[in-house]
C-alpha cells in the first residue's frame, strides 16, 4: 500500500513536470504550424501498426482467392463520423473489398460524436499525421477546408475514375469551388416519400399522379384514423417538407429563396406556405416527434408516409423487418402544375487531407473506391447507391434510381441544407420547426425569416 | 531557527503542490485558452480574427442565448430543491425504515449506470410508446405525444426524469451524515418535547452542516453545467428551446463552428459559477 | 437516532417500498428487453413482454460486434488509477488546506476547486493540442493522467470539508507525542475518513468509468478506447443488444459499490461542531 502511494506520487510528479513543459506551448499558439515531435510519433505508430497488422492478416486471406496483386498496399487511415454505428461485419465486408481491389488496408477510426470529431480533425489536419481519407460536411464546412488549402483537388480523380462509373455532374457540383472538385461522394442520397404499402392497400390507395390526388390520399387516410405523414423532431429536419412543397409549386421559387433572389415574403411563397398550413391544420402531419417513434409508427401503420433518403429501405428492413416493394414503397411528391417532379438529393463528401503523409496512398485508394465491386459491397451493407453501375436487385430501389435518371419527368436538386448560407439556414430551420409545432403563423414565420435573410443577403 | 521555519513552511506547500500543478496544467490553462478565444472569431480552421468584445455583445442580444440562460436558471433552481431536499428526505426515511441497506441499494443503483445508459432508458420511457401511452390508456389521450418535443415543457420533463439517476450519490452522502451525528443533543431535544419538524430544523440539520454544504455546492455547480441528459434527450431542441449554457457552448463551438462565440458562452458560464460558489466557499472559510 | 413509533415505521416502509418499485421499474424493463430481438423491440412497445428469447443471440452479438470487453479492461485501468491517484493527491491537498499552516488557504482551495467549475467541453481543444505535442494522445498514460486531474478537485473538496470538522486538539496532541504532519495524516486522519474516502473513491471511479466525451476525443485506436467510447460505436438500431451491452458495462461500478458498501456506514464520525 505504502509502496503504491510512493510510486504513484513519483509517477505523477514526473508526468506533471513533463506536461507543464508542453502545455505552456499549447496555450500560447493559435495557428500552429505542422510541427511534429519525435516522442509522439513513437507511441502512435506502435498503436496503428498493431491494428494494421491484424487487419492485413484478415484481408490477406480474401485477396489470395481473387489472385490479384496486392503487394503495393499500405495502410490508409479513414476517419469519419458516418460509420460509427455500423456493424463490424458490414465494415469488414466493405473494407475487405477495398483491400481486394486497391491493395490498401483501410484503418477506420469512427467518431460517433461531433465534438470529438471536430476537435480531432481540427488539431491534426495541418499535420502529416492527418488521416489520408476522411468524411466531412458539404457546403460551407467543406468550403472552409478548401479555402485553407487543407483538402486535395480531386478533379483528376473525378475525370479518370469517378464520372465513368456513373456519378452525376450534380454531385460533383455540390463539391466544386472555383471550378475544382474537392471531394468524392461518400454517399449520394435521394429523398423520396416512403409509404406503408399495407396501409395503402387497406384503403385502396395508390401512388398519387397529381398533387390533388396526393391531398385526397391524405384526406382518406386521415378520415380512417391514420396519420398521413410523420414529421421528425431533429433540430435540422424542419426543411424537409418546406423544400418539397416549394419545389412542387415551382422549383425556381425554391432556388430563389436559397440564393436570396426571391424574398421569403414573396406572395408565391406565402401561397405555398398557406397550403402547408392548411395541411398542418387538417392534421395531415403528425407533430414533430422523435425519430425512433416515427419509424415505429410507420412500421405499425399508425403513420402512412415519411419523407426520407432512399437508403432508409435498408434501415427499415434491418430494424423493422419491412421488405421493400412488399411492405414499403416510395414515390416523389407530384408537382402542383403536373410538370416535372423534384427529387432532392444530398451528398456527403469524402476528402483527402493535403498535409497527410498518406496523401498519395489515399488518392490511389480513391481510384478504386468507385469500382463496381467496392460500391456493390457498400450497397449490400448500407443501401448506398453511389454510382449507376451498382447491382441493385430490389425493384423498389431500382425504381428510384430510374426516376433519378429520367430527366423528362424528374429533376435532381441539391437539398436546402447545403444550398443557402449556413447562418441563415440555421435560423430558418428553427423558424420552420416552430411553425410545424404550430407555434407561429405563416406571416410571423416568413417575416421573421425575411428579416434575417435581409441581413444575410444585404438587401 | 528562521531557516528551519521557512523549510517547514515550504514543506507544507508540498502537500498541495501536485494537486495545484495538475489543475493548473489541465484546467486553468484551458480556461485561459478559452478566455483568449472568446475575443476572436474562429471557425476552427481559418486564421483567427480579433473582434474584441463582439462575441459577448452579440450574445446578450441573441434571444437563443437568453432562453438558454433562463433554462439554466430553471435547472439550477429546481436542482436546489430536487437534489438537496429530495435526497435528504429519502435519506431520513431510509435511516428510519426497517430495510435500510436494501432501500439504499435500490435507490443508488441508477447512479451506478452511466448517464448515456440512463438517458437512453429515459428516452425509451418518454417516447410515445412508453409512459405517454400508459397515461393515454388511463384516460388522457391528449397527452399521448412526444413530451420531449414540446417546447419549454420538455425542460421540466427532463428535470423530473433526471431525479431517477441524480438522487443516489447525494442520498449516500446524507445517509452517512445522518448515521454519524452525535445522538445526545437529539435525545435532549426530544426530552424537552421538540416536534419532529423542529427536531430536524433546529438540531439535526445544523449538525449535518458540513455534509449539506458539500452536497449543495456540488449540486449547484453540476446543475449549472448540466449537459449529458439534455444532449441525449433533446439536443437542446426543438428550435433551441431546451438549451442550457453548456449546450449552447457546445452547439456554437462544435456544431456551428463559431468557436469564439462558444468560448464566450463558456466564460459567461464560468463567471456565474465562480461568483455563486465564491460566497459559499468564503462562508466555509470564515469559520477558520 | 431518536425513536420512531411502530406506526410511523410501517408508513415509512410502505412509502419507500412503492418508491423502490418505481425506481427499479426502468431497470426491470431494460432487463426484460434484453430478451427481445432487434425487430421485435423496434416494432413493439417498451412495456411489452418478450415473445421469444433472443438473450443468447444478443449476447453473441455484443461479444462479436461491440468488442466491449477490451474497452472494459482499458476502463478498469483508467478508472482505478485515475480515482486512486486523485484520492491520494486530493487527500494531501485537503489535509494541507484544512490543517497545515499555509497562507492564502482559500486562494489555493479556489485554484484546485476551479477544476470542477469550468464547463468540461472547453478542455477538449487545449488538452488535445497539448497531448498531441507531448505524445500523450491515444496513450494509456494520457488517459490516466487526465482522469487523475479531473478527479482531484472533487476529492479535495469533500475531504477538506471532512478534515475541517476534526478538532485541532487531536492533531496537536499527536504532535506533542512527536508525530510528523505526514504521520498524523496517515495514522489519524485517513483512518477516520474511511467513509468519505470510500464515497469519493466510488464516485470518481464511476465518473471515469462512465465518461464518454474525453475517452472519445483523446483516443483513436480500439486498444486504447475506454468502454463507453466502444459502446457509443454500437449500432443504435439494435436496442436490445445495446441495452445488454450497457448493463454489462455497468457491472463493475455496481460491484464496486457493493464492495465498498459497508464503509459508508462508518459515517462522518467526527463532523459537526
Amino acid at each position: 500500500m505504502k509502496l503504491k502511494r510512493i510510486a504513484a506520487l513519483l509517477l505523477s510528479a514526473t508526468v506533471a513536470a513533463g506536461a507543464l513543459a508542453g502545455c505552456g506551448g499549447s496555450g500560447s499558439g493559435s495557428t500552429q504550424s505542422s510541427k511534429t515531435e519525435d516522442t509522439s510519433t513513437g507511441t502512435e505508430d506502435a498503436g496503428t501498426e498493431d491494428t494494421a497488422g491484424t487487419k492485413t492478416a484478415d484481408a490477406g486471406e480474401e485477396s489470395a482467392d481473387t489472385g490479384e496483386a496486392v503487394s503495393e498496399g499500405g495502410t490508409v487511415e479513414f476517419w469519419n463520423d458516418k460509420m460509427a454505428n455500423m456493424e463490424q461485419s458490414y465494415l469488414d465486408a466493405i473494407f475487405g473489398e477495398v483491400k481486394n481491389v486497391s491493395g490498401y488496408t483501410i484503418d477506420m477510426v469512427p467518431y460517433p460524436d461531433t465534438a470529438s470529431y471536430q476537435t480531432a480533425m481540427q488539431q491534426t489536419i495541418r499535420d502529416e499525421k492527418a488521416p489520408g481519407l476522411f468524411t466531412w460536411w458539404s457546403g460551407p464546412q467543406l468550403q472552409t477546408l478548401v479555402e485553407n488549402g487543407l483538402v486535395e483537388d480531386l478533379t483528376p480523380v473525378w475525370d479518370n475514375y469517378i464520372y465513368n462509373e456513373g456519378v452525376s455532374q450534380g454531385v460533383a457540383d455540390a463539391f466544386t469551388f472555383d471550378g475544382k472538385v474537392y471531394a468524392a461522394p461518400w454517399s449520394v442520397l435521394y429523398n423520396v416519400v416512403f409509404y406503408n404499402k399495407t396501409v395503402f392497400d387497406q384503403y385502396g390507395l395508390k401512388e398519387p399522379e397529381t398533387f390533388d390526388e396526393f391531398l385526397q390520399l391524405c384526406e382518406t387516410l386521415k378520415s380512417n384514423g391514420v396519420t398521413p405523414i410523420a414529421l421528425k423532431s431533429d433540430s435540422w429536419a424542419g426543411f424537409i417538407w418546406f423544400q418539397a412543397l416549394l419545389a412542387a409549386k415551382d422549383v425556381e421559387l425554391y432556388k430563389g429563396v436559397c440564393d436570396g433572389s426571391i424574398k421569403y415574403t414573396d406572395e408565391r411563397i406565402v401561397e405555398v406556405m398557406e397550403i402547408w398550413k392548411d395541411m398542418l391544420d387538417k392534421d395531415y402531419f403528425s407533430l414533430p416527434i422523435d425519430w425512433s417513434d416515427v419509424r415505429a409508427a410507420f412500421s405499425n401503420g399508425e403513420v402512412a408516409m415519411m419523407l426520407e433518403p432512399h437508403v432508409e429501405f435498408t434501415g427499415m428492413r434491418n430494424d423493422y423487418g419491412m421488405t421493400e416493394g412488399e411492405d414499403i414503397d416510395s414515390f416523389v411528391v407530384p408537382a402542383m402544375d403536373g410538370g416535372k417532379r423534384t427529387i432532392f438529393f444530398e451528398a456527403a463528401p469524402l476528402c483527402v487531407a493535403s498535409n497527410s503523409a498518406q496523401k498519395e496512398d489515399a488518392l490511389k485508394v480513391l481510384e478504386s473506391w468507385y469500382k463496381p465491386e467496392v460500391q456493390n459491397a457498400f450497397h449490400a451493407q448500407s443501401g448506398y447507391t453511389n454510382t449507376s453501375k451498382v447491382d441493385v436487385d430490389s425493384p423498389a430501389v431500382q425504381k428510384i434510381l430510374d426516376e433519378t435518371a429520367d430527366a423528362d419527368n424528374y429533376q435532381l436538386v441539391l437539398r436546402f441544407y447545403e444550398s443557402t448560407p449556413d447562418k441563415l439556414r440555421d435560423f430558418v430551420l428553427d423558424e420552420l420547426m416552430k411553425f410545424q409545432l404550430k407555434n407561429s403563423s405563416v406571416e410571423e414565420m416568413l417575416s421573421t425569416i425575411q428579416a434575417e435573410a435581409d441581413a444575410t443577403f444585404g438587401n | 531557527m528562521t531557516k528551519s521555519f521557512s523549510l517547514k513552511k515550504y514543506k507544507d506547500y508540498l502537500y498541495i503542490a501536485p494537486a495545484v500543478l495538475f489543475v493548473t496544467i489541465f484546467f486553468i490553462s484551458s480556461i485561459i485558452y478559452a478566455l483568449r478565444l472568446s475575443f476572436f472569431e474562429w471557425d476552427g480552421f481559418s486564421e483567427m480574427t480579433f473582434v474584441g468584445f463582439d462575441n459577448y455583445l452579440k450574445l446578450f442580444r441573441d434571444k437563443n442565448f437568453l432562453t438558454s440562460l433562463t433554462n439554466t436558471i430553471i435547472w439550477v433552481g429546481s436542482s436546489l430543491v430536487l437534489s438537496l431536499a429530495l435526497p435528504l428526505l429519502f435519506a431520513i426515511l431510509i435511516t428510519k425504515s426497517s430495510w435500510a441497506t436494501g432501500f439504499k441499494n435500490i435507490f443508488y443503483f441508477p447512479s451506478a449506470l452511466s448517464g448515456t445508459v440512463g438517458g437512453l432508458l429515459m428516452t425509451s420511457i418518454l417516447s410515445i410508446y412508453g409512459l405517454p401511452k400508459i397515461v393515454g390508456m388511463l384516460g388522457h389521450p391528449e397527452l399521448v405525444r412526444d413530451w420531449l418535443a414540446i417546447p419549454y415543457v420538455n425542460t421540466f420533463v427532463m428535470i423530473v426524469s433526471g431525479i431517477w439517476q441524480g438522487l443516489g450519490l447525494n442520498m449516500l452522502l446524507f445517509i452517512s451524515g445522518l448515521r454519524s451525528i452525535d445522538s445526545s443533543p437529539i435525545e435532549a431535544a426530544q426530552i424537552e418535547g421538540a416536534g419532529t419538524f423542529q427536531l430536524y430544523t433546529k438540531v439535526v440539520f445544523p449538525l449535518m452542516k458540513n455534509t449539506i454544504v458539500v452536497v449543495l455546492l456540488m449540486s449547484l455547480v453540476n446543475s449549472f453545467k448540466v449537459f449529458d441528459n439534455i444532449w441525449i434527450m433533446t439536443k437542446g431542441g426543438p428550435y433551441r428551446t431546451s438549451e442550457t449554457l453548456a449546450l449552447t457552448m457546445y452547439e456554437e463551438s462544435f456544431i456551428r463552428n463559431e468557436f469564439g462565440r462558444g468560448a464566450a458562452v463558456a466564460i459567461v458560464l464560468t463567471v456565474i459559477v465562480v461568483f455563486v460558489s465564491y460566497f459559499n466557499i468564503r462562508n466555509s472559510f470564515k469559520e477558520d | 437516532m431518536g425513536k420512531t413509533s411502530k406506526k410511523t415505521k410501517i408508513i415509512i416502509n410502505c412509502i419507500l417500498s412503492i418508491l423502490a418499485v418505481i425506481w427499479i421499474t426502468p431497470v426491470f424493463f431494460a432487463v426484460l428487453n434484453m430478451f427481445k430481438g432487434q425487430v421485435e423491440y423496434n416494432k413493439g412497445s417498451f412495456w411489452a413482454l418478450p415473445a421469444g428469447n433472443a438473450f443468447a443471440d444478443n449476447l453473441v452479438y455484443i461479444r462479436d460486434n461491440a468488442k466491449i470487453f477490451q474497452g472494459m479492461l482499458s476502463s478498469l485501468l483508467y478508472a482505478a488509477c485515475g480515482a486512486v491517484f486523485a484520492v491520494i493527491l486530493g487527500t494531501l491537498a485537503a489535509y494541507a488546506i484544512a490543517h497545515l499552516k499555509i497562507k492564502h488557504r482559500m486562494f489555493w482551495f479556489m485554484v484546485i476547486y476551479s477544476g470542477t467549475i469550468f464547463p468540461f467541453q472547453i478542455y477538449l481543444i487545449p488538452i488535445f493540442r497539448g497531448y498531441a505535442k507531448l505524445g500523450l494522445y491515444d496513450t494509456r498514460q494520457g488517459m490516466i493522467l487526465f482522469y487523475t486531474a479531473i478527479c482531484i478537485p472533487f476529492v479535495m473538496f469533500v475531504l477538506r470539508n471532512f478534515f475541517k470538522g476534526i478538532s485541532r486538539e487531536l492533531s496537536e496532541s499527536a504532535k506533542l507525542d512527536g508525530a510528523s504532519d505526514f504521520q498524523i495524516l496517515i495514522k489519524i486522519f485517513a483512518p477516520m475518513a474511511k467513509a468519505p474516502i470510500s464515497v469519493v473513491l466510488l464516485s470518481q471511479f464511476t465518473f471515469c468509468w462512465n465518461d464518454l466525451m474525453f475517452g472519445l476525443t483523446f483516443t483513436k485506436s480500439r486498444e486504447i478506447k475506454p468502454v463507453m467510447a466502444s459502446l457509443s460505436l454500437m449500432n443504435t438500431g439494435h436496442a436490445p443488444a445495446m441495452l445488454m451491452a450497457c448493463l454489462v458495462a455497468s457491472l463493475p461500478t455496481i460491484f464496486f459499490f457493493i464492495f465498498l458498501n459497508k464503509n459508508f456506514e462508518a459515517g462522518f464520525a467526527y463532523t459537526g461542531k
